[in-house]
């Protein structure tokens, strides 16, 4: 049986673990896609590491140290970015930063932990109960965050010069959203990896931008859920 | 004059000593000029010279190095303010949308223009959705307005655009090369439309173009930017004289 794995607890954990990651990072991974940042995950993936690096060092749980190093990496993007620093340039200078100093710190702390290669390259089998938790908490903030402020990300993704005029907080909607790709970075962390989440917030969205494929028939949009009747008929391309 | 009586009418946008460099090439310097309210202005500017950047610094998307701009508008909550959102409708180059491809009917478009004033976290109140209908109709998208806007032409793109800008009832239109990569017919349209626009709204039109010619044939004041103001006055008073001479001056730098 396929369904066997959910007799086992630590198989559950893993299912929900993996539902939390896979939802959050497709959610978030279509604003990431058409924003052409499809980078900053990868980016502040290597920021977590620091902040992880950071847990072991000071000897605190390492995903809360993770959560505020890639807030930190997220402001610190934006703050290069203010002083006209371009932003596959920013990325890639947080990128670096991360990277060298997780491995200043992990060298520093005293032994080598144990399960650092499991944030590395990720057990989704090994994780543990504050894990899911951790992941639940983090995902559910995500996802509320995309609904509440939908109509907010299509006006900084489609047109940033026009909702800036129009009046909306630009700025402040940026920096969000790359503290929300922070958390994400964060839930998928433990459960996949560091190094491979990057790709799966953008396979999908990727995927269906390039082969314009729709699962309906009819094309569903922010307007048809307002209004509560269906789309007009996809256009023959 | 550039229109009658258009001394008597008050202030809407006033730049004062504006300079403004990008990457250590001077764009603008100590600029000062007024548009009054109702005006329809046009800006020409050479290309290369930085069109989308002048007119980013006039609606207060780029800050000036020097010198101020400062919106006075009708309403009371946009007095001093800088830049005086809700009093500008903002139409950029359609290459400037980020994502040509971005999946959205020309309703969400429009629909855009309401964000700013609704706030965040708010749905579209009636009254907005009344705003992007007439919007819609009145730039003669109703046919299309469950259209992808990507699938549309370049002047019915243009005209999604414009109908963005005014569903958050701006007092100034700006306007930035509305007419790029449009073919005659769309380019008649669509001044047809602005003309309407500014004498049933009121609207006060700015336009940057690098076409100085066809600036001539449609705006009512011409302002010739090349670093400095180089002519600014009625577009009756330039003449095909004038219009080759400032061709020159400006290619002489």
């Amino acid at each position: 049986m396929v369904l066997e794995f959910l007799l086992f607890k630590f198989g559950i954990r893993a299912f929900i673990g993996g539902l939390i990651v896979a939802v959050t990072c497709a959610s978030l991974g279509v604003f990431i896609v058409l924003r052409r940042l499809s980078l900053i995950a990868d980016g502040l993936g290597h920021v977590a590491f620091g902040g992880i690096a950071l847990g072991f060092w000071t000897g605190r749980y390492p995903l809360y140290t993770a959560v505020a190093s890639v807030i930190a990496g997220s402001l610190g993007i934006h703050g290069l970015g203010k002083l006209r620093v371009a932003s596959d340039a920013a990325i890639a200078i947080m990128f670096s930063a991360g990277l060298a100093i997780g491995v200043v710190l992990i060298s520093l702390a005293q032994s080598a932990p144990a399960d650092l290669l499991s944030y590395l390259f990720g057990t989704i089998l090994g994780i543990n109960d504050n894990d899911v938790y951790l992941a639940a908490v983090l995902g559910v903030i995500v996802l509320a965050v995309i609904a509440l402020l939908w109509k907010e990300w299509i006006g900084i993704t489609l047109d940033p010069d026009f909702a800036r005029v129009a009046g909306m907080p630009v700025t402040r909607l940026e920096i969000l959203f790359t503290i929300l790709v922070g958390l994400t970075v964060v839930v998928a962390c433990h459960n996949r990896d560091l190094y491979y989440h990057g790709p799966h917030c953008q396979a999908l969205a990727a995927v269906k931008r390039e082969l314009q494929v729709e699962p309906w028939e009819h094309r569903c949009t922010a307007d048809d859920l307002q209004t509560g009747k269906p789309g007009s008929p996809e256009k023959d391309r | 004059m550039p229109v009658t009586g258009a001394h008597a009418r008050p202030v809407c946008l006033r730049a004062e000593n504006i300079s403004f460099s990008y990457g250590g090439d001077r764009i603008l310097e100590n600029i000062s000029l007024d548009i009054r309210q109702e005006e329809f202005v046009g800006i020409a500017i050479l290309n290369g010279a930085g069109k989308t950047t002048h007119l980013k610094v006039l609606v207060g998307l780029l800050r000036p190095d020097t010198g101020a701009i400062s919106f006075s508008c009708h309403r009371g909550e946009c007095e001093g303010k800088t830049p005086c959102r809700p009093c500008i409708g903002y139409v950029p180059q359609q290459a400037a949308l980020r994502q040509q491809q971005f999946p959205v009917t020309v309703r969400e478009v429009v629909a855009m223009g309401t964000y700013g004033q609704s706030g965040l976290f708010s749905p579209p109140t009636k009254r907005d959705l009344a705003a992007i209908d007439t919007r819609i109709a009145e730039a003669g998208l109703s046919r299309v307005s469950r259209e992808l806007f990507s699938d549309l032409s370049g002047g019915q793109q243009q005209r999604v655009l414009i109908a963005r800008a005014l569903v958050g009832n701006p007092h100034i239109l700006a306007l930035d090369e509305p007419t790029n990569g449009i073919d005659a017919k769309s380019k008649e349209e669509f001044y047809a439309l602005l003309s309407h626009l500014h004498s049933t709204h009121r609207l006060t039109v700015l336009l940057i173009l690098h076409d100085l010619t066809e600036l001539s044939r449609t705006m009512e004041r011409i302002i010739f930017l090349h670093h400095r103001i180089l002519y600014d006055g009625p577009t009756e008073s330039l003449g095909a004289r004038g219009l080759w001479d400032l061709m020159v001056r400006a290619g002489r730098g």
